[in-house]
């Protein structure tokens, strides 16, 4: 959080709680009353805290998983560069080890950083324990000048001692624990190691494990199994003599406060290079990784807040119906103080610092409690690995004790302004009447007289707060509301007030939902904020439709209750109850009504993200990379190794377990751009594939989109031609995350220069992410790419796919070849989305409970208030179920006004989530029918729970009991 | 022929482990068409006895008989459908159910006992005109006076052609013209239906009505006259 914002917090909270200290000196019996209210009734007591908990327990949760999410990402990226600020490249390709003499010589550079070190670093197919006998693959060589790299700090041993690993010789090596535990792997082991350009090439280089270092430092270089032995060592191995392939760079200070210098130091080393005639990339590695730890941080606090604030307001509806109900049954004594001589006010501060007092446990508590729902949150985002951590890596949970305390004072200012909201309205009641047990008459509200002029300035005002900064989304979204709102209260002098309400709501509607469509994701906080209060003002809008129509709504109501013979009896009372007691049906339903919109809201945006599979694995089953470049899959070349090592056993794959396979090549791209634009949250680097006819001739992809004119075929043919790429749909590009369209100019580094390309057609599948192109042309702009290293397979007919991939691995070891199920990846990837979704589902599952509680106690505090009239009622010859029934005849009422409500704001909200995120994945818009009608039952029966205890238990007192009630 | 009966009826309240005996074997017969008026001192157990005669309470032993059914052999559905078909009740603070209007209050007794609406509206109509208070008939109770409330609440209780009306203090919170309406009301219709009443009263002019005067204290019968005593 912002240091201002923190501080304005704090004095709010400050200001807020000295003035209840002065209010608590100057009335001091009022206080002492309030104070020994809770010790009095410690069960009222313990229910005020839960209600007021809530709240400051959502936000402390969304504050310790957004800082959790935060810390582990930048954590991991201090685990994976060490001390590493900044690196030097040529786009993967090697280069001159001059380069780093003339880098290291630079007198500007050496005075900023504490270490420039070449490495050379590479993937190798595939590493041997010929003492363990286990292979491993995917393990990454780091070439390194162990003197050079010393102020990278040193490797820490198992037995925990330090080396900078100079003494290793050309045949030594030292691994991480990570590759030791992959290998079983002890000091002493003999590793063989086989690298080739491709598989012609493969060579076996053996070297004996001198160390073993903990995964820690620069041992986890990249959170890889690596392997590091002399820089002269890895350029025997990637026959790169005398050449790197990177400079690691340093900056003065230590691993965190180095990244703070890499605008200087990256600008030295781009200026030392200016002059060499390749094109080097300084890559302020850290600074790039801890920026997208805050924003992803940031990003996610945003997400938990916009869903989060459902929950607060529904609880903050809980707690003025505790207060309420428990200001019901204390109406005798407040009857007895106010004839005493209490006034109006003091009434206000007995509520008040009995809250209060609760207001300040419950914000200490709730705060505690949020870490526990940060770190429900933090494991359910751990299950879904990818989805949750950009970094890939585990969360971990943290706060400090700033995210509680911010916790604490928001919870505290929600809790002491609903405690003074609700303490205001129990004022408000006729506590002399309520003495007698009359009851209060609840006619419609007159309007006051001030009512045109309040109008006029709230037209004013809007005018105004849209005039300043008309650009600004909290003018987009207040100024129309005050706008609308004061248009009303001018309007209701002259038209009837049904009318005027009516289209009052039907704007907030209409306006909330246009803004909600053209908001795109929550990229800040006030984008967040904007679409929140947009989709409480559109649940707000239709509420106060449906409320000032009961009327009319009740007699199709009851209309179509009569059809299902129901007794007039039954809804005669209950449908006048219903429209007498507006505020109560107001009440419940705006809670439900919020309850079911944002169930309908997780519910159908997690459907929506339930891709057809079948679209995503373009016919194929499985997906193999190799290490080493392999020229076709069914004959294996690989040689046996030229030196001492093992010869490594030719694959035997049985060419008819195979139906088909295209081989395609593979690159990665940096600064890659689209119409000029940098990529939407997608970094600058790509894949990039060589295809060739066999892949277009194969693939089952369909086109979202191609250039006008060509038809599917003629695009796949398009990129034969050197200007024309295809691209997979997940391409976003600009401030607004605008999707990529055929006819849109895609480019990256290439070279001394850039590459430019015409989208030729976009895939309708986000599997294979990257740029598609003739493998002529890869030839050309990634002239390392020796030959085939993706490959897609698809299994023979009475081949199990799973099979066939074991066989693959087994086969091309030698070549480090992987294979996964297409279809297995692709569940992953929905799955992961899923875990989110369920995260968000989860989430909005406490305003569920909250929402479900609240409406808990209207319904207990409407009964209370009606013990009297169900008395009468059973007195004139209703029955025990028939009264019960009355009152579920209400719920039933105020579920479905909620549900109309919830379930179409729901559905347009769900709508307008799915137009915005459909610009990366394009998926039909569904409705899970069965959950959603599961949801609305659930809530029904929650409700007809919650109303059927009370009602039953009042029923069952003997009319002459209830009659008589007094409390 | 009997319309209530009460044998050995006992009532008593628990209060914070003290046991309070508001009705002390009390031994009653009350006949079809009889008008009793019940009076006595605050706290005698008059409504008590009402509340336990008519089925609004239950005595703690004793056995209590409307029209020879002992109403402890009912269960709650035939209590309740004998209330609404078969009594009907006048309260002192008149307990209209304070959402519905005047009219809607008088038929809700016929909509319990199955009457259709139309039926139902029109002898709701018809017994508010039968007490002047036709013109009020769509105004809530709160708009009321309190004489006007109670005749709504003597309408209710007669809608239904009740074979016996409970009355506690019907004229308790009304004037003297009010209360002087109300138990010219009374009378009327005891004498025009031959319906059975049973009124518990501290209003001498209410007594006067009856045919038959209970006078309790302590919670039990303290003595009981053909004629009224004032």
């Amino acid at each position: 959080m912002y240091l201002p914002m923190y501080l304005a917090l704090l004095g709010c909270a400050v200001t807020v709680l000295l003035l209840f200290a002065a209010l608590a000196v100057t009335n001091k019996s009022i206080f002492t009353m309030g104070v020994r209210n809770i010790i009095r009734r410690p069960k009222s007591a313990a229910i005020i805290v839960g209600a007021l908990l809530v709240s400051t327990a959502i936000i402390s949760g969304s504050l310790v998983a957004s800082s959790s999410l935060g810390y582990s990402v930048v954590k991991a990226t201090y685990d994976a560069l060490g001390n590493v600020d900044e690196t030097v490249a040529l786009n993967g390709q090697p280069f001159n080890y001059s380069v780093y003499q003339h880098v290291a010589a630079d007198s500007a550079l050496t005075n900023n950083t504490d270490g420039i070190s070449p490495s050379l670093y590479g993937g190798v197919p595939s590493v041997d324990d010929v003492t363990s006998g286990i292979t491993s693959t995917g393990v990454t060589l780091v070439g390194l000048n162990f003197t050079l790299d010393a102020p990278f700090g040193d490797f820490v041993l198992l037995n925990g001692t330090h080396t900078n690993a100079s003494d290793l010789t050309s045949s030594q090596v030292l691994i991480n624990d990570k590759l030791a535990q992959d290998l079983d792997a002890h000091t002493g082991d003999r590793l063989v190691v086989y690298y080739g350009e491709n598989a012609s090439s493969v060579k076996a280089y053996t070297f004996s494990v001198k160390y073993i270092a903990q995964n820690e430092g620069k041992a986890q270089y990249e959170l890889n199994e690596n392997l590091f032995m002399q820089l002269s060592a890895a350029q025997a191995v990637f026959q790169h003599e005398g050449q790197i392939n990177e400079i690691r760079v340093s900056n003065l200070g230590d691993v965190e406060s180095g990244a703070a210098k890499s605008g200087n130091v990256s600008a030295l080393l781009t200026q030392a290079l200016s002059g060499s005639s390749q094109r080097f990339d300084v890559n302020p590695v850290k600074q790039d990784m801890l920026a997208a730890a805050d924003a992803s941080g940031a990003q996610f606090l945003n997400l938990l807040v916009a869903l989060g604030t459902f929950s607060v307001i529904t609880s903050a509806m809980l707690i003025v119906n505790v207060f309420v109900t428990l200001s019901e049954q204390r109406r005798s004594e407040l009857g007895l103080a106010r004839a005493l001589g209490m006034k109006r006010r003091h009434v206000i501060f007995l509520f008040l610092f009995e809250g209060v007092t609760c207001a300040l446990l419950a914000a200490a508590i709730g705060s505690i409690l949020g870490i526990g729902i940060g770190a429900g949150l933090i494991d359910t985002l751990n299950a879904a690995t990818t989805a949750g951590s950009p970094a890939g890596a585990s969360l971990v949970l943290h706060y400090d004790l700033t995210d509680l305390l911010t916790a604490f004072l928001i919870g505290l200012l929600v809790a002491v302004a609903t405690v003074a909201f609700a303490s205001y309205r129990i004022s408000r009641l006729n506590i002399v009447r309520a003495l007698r047990n009359a009851e209060n008459s609840e006619q419609a509200p007159r309007l006051p007289r001030g009512a045109p002029v309040l109008g006029v300035g709230l037209l004013v005002f809007g005018f105004i707060v849209y005039g300043v900064s008309p650009q600004s989304l909290a003018a987009q979204v207040m100024a129309p509301t005050l706008i609308i709102f004061g248009l009303a209260l001018v309007a209701l002098r002259a038209i009837k007030r049904q009318q005027v309400l009516t289209v009052a709501g039907a704007a907030l509607v209409l306006y909330n939902a246009g803004m909600i469509f053209s908001t795109s994701g929550f990229n800040n906080f006030a984008t967040a904020v904007s679409f929140t209060v947009s989709c409480l003002l559109l649940v707000l809008g239709a509420v106060l439709v449906v409320l000032v129509n009961a009327t009319s709504l009740l007699k199709l109501f009851s209309k179509a209750l009569t059809r299902l013979k129901a007794s007039q009896a039954l809804i005669r009372p209950s449908s006048a109850y219903c429209l007498q007691k507006r505020e109560t049906l107001g009440t419940t339903v705006t809670i439900l009504s919020l309850v079911i919109f944002l169930m309908i809201v997780a519910l159908v945006t997690a459907a929506v993200y339930q891709p057809d599979i079948s679209q995503q694995t373009g016919g194929y089953d499985i997906r193999a990379t190799s290490s080493t470049p392999l020229s076709n899959l069914t004959t294996l070349e690989v040689q046996s190794p030229t030196s001492e090592s093992p010869a490594k056993p030719v694959a035997l794959l049985n060419a008819s377990d195979i139906d088909f396979y295209d081989g395609l090549f593979v690159a990665n791209a940096t600064g890659t751009s689209i119409n000029g634009q940098a990529l939407y949250q997608q970094g600058s680097e790509t894949n990039v594939y060589g295809i060739d006819a066999n892949f277009s001739e194969h693939a089952q992809y369909g086109f979202k989109d191609t250039l006008a004119d060509f038809n599917s075929s003629e695009v796949w043919n398009l990129v034969n031609n050197p200007h024309y790429v295809i691209v997979d749909s997940s391409y976003l590009y600009g401030p607004n995350g605008t999707q990529v369209s055929a006819g849109d100019t895609i480019s990256f580094n290439a070279g001394n220069g850039t590459a430019r390309f015409l989208v030729a057609g976009v895939l309708d599948e986000y599997y294979l992410h990257g740029i598609f192109m003739s493998k002529q042309q890869m030839q050309h702009y990634f002239p390392e790419v020796k030959g085939d290293t993706l490959f897609l397979i698809k299994s023979a007919s009475g081949m199990k796919p799973i099979d066939l991939s074991y066989d693959l691995e087994r086969g091309y070891k030698a070549a480090g070849l992987n294979a996964f199920l297409i279809s297995d990846e692709v569940s992953q990837m929905m799955t992961q989305s899923q875990q989110f979704f369920q995260l968000t589902a989860t989430y909005l599952g406490l305003g569920l409970i909250v929402g479900i509680a609240s409406v808990g106690v209207v319904t207990v505090r409407s009964t209370i208030e009606r013990r009297q009239e169900i008395g009468i009622m059973r007195a004139i010859g209703f029955s025990r179920g028939l009264v019960v029934k009355s009152l579920l005849f209400e719920a039933t009422f105020a579920t479905t006004l909620a549900a109309a409500v919830g379930l179409s704001a729901g559905l347009v909200v769900s709508y307008a989530i799915y137009t915005n995120l459909n610009q990366t994945v394009k998926v039909p818009f569904t409705i899970p029918i069965v959950q959603v009608i599961l949801v609305l039952v659930i809530v029904y029966l929650a409700v007809a729970i919650c109303t059927a205890i009370p009602a039953r238990n009042v029923s069952r007192i003997l009319p002459a009991e209830a009659i008589r009630y007094v409390e | 022929m009997l319309m209530v009966e009460a044998h050995r009826v006992h009532k008593i309240y628990e209060l914070n482990g003290l046991k309070v005996y508001a009705l002390k074997d009390v031994n009653l017969l009350i006949e079809k068409g009889d008008m009793v008026a019940i009076m006595g001192p605050s706290g005698c157990g008059k409504t008590t006895l009402l509340n336990c005669l008519s089925g609004l309470d239950e005595p703690t032993s004793g056995i209590v008989k409307i029209e020879g059914i002992p109403l402890a052999q009912m269960n709650d559905n035939e209590l309740s459908e004998y209330r609404a078909t078969r009594m009907g009740f006048i309260f002192q603070s008149f307990n209209l159910l304070p959402v519905l209007t005047a009219l809607e209050n008088v038929e809700l007794p016929l909509l319990v006992a199955g009457i259709n609406e139309k039926e139902a509206r029109l002898r709701a109509l018809s017994m508010l005109s039968s007490v002047d208070l036709e013109e009020w008939a769509h105004h809530k109770p709160f708009e009321l006076s309190g004489g006007q409330q109670q005749q709504v609440a003597v309408a209710r209780a007669l809608i239904s052609r009740p074979a016996i009306i409970w009355a506690d203090e019907p004229t308790g919170n009304l004037d003297s013209a009010g209360a002087d309406q109300i138990t010219a009301l009374l009378k009327r219709l005891n004498k025009a239906n031959r319906q059975t009443f049973v009124i518990v009263t501290h209003d001498p002019s209410v007594a006067k009505i009856a045919d038959r005067l209970i006078s309790m204290k302590d919670g039990a019968i303290l003595s009981e006259s053909a004629a009224p005593i004032v």
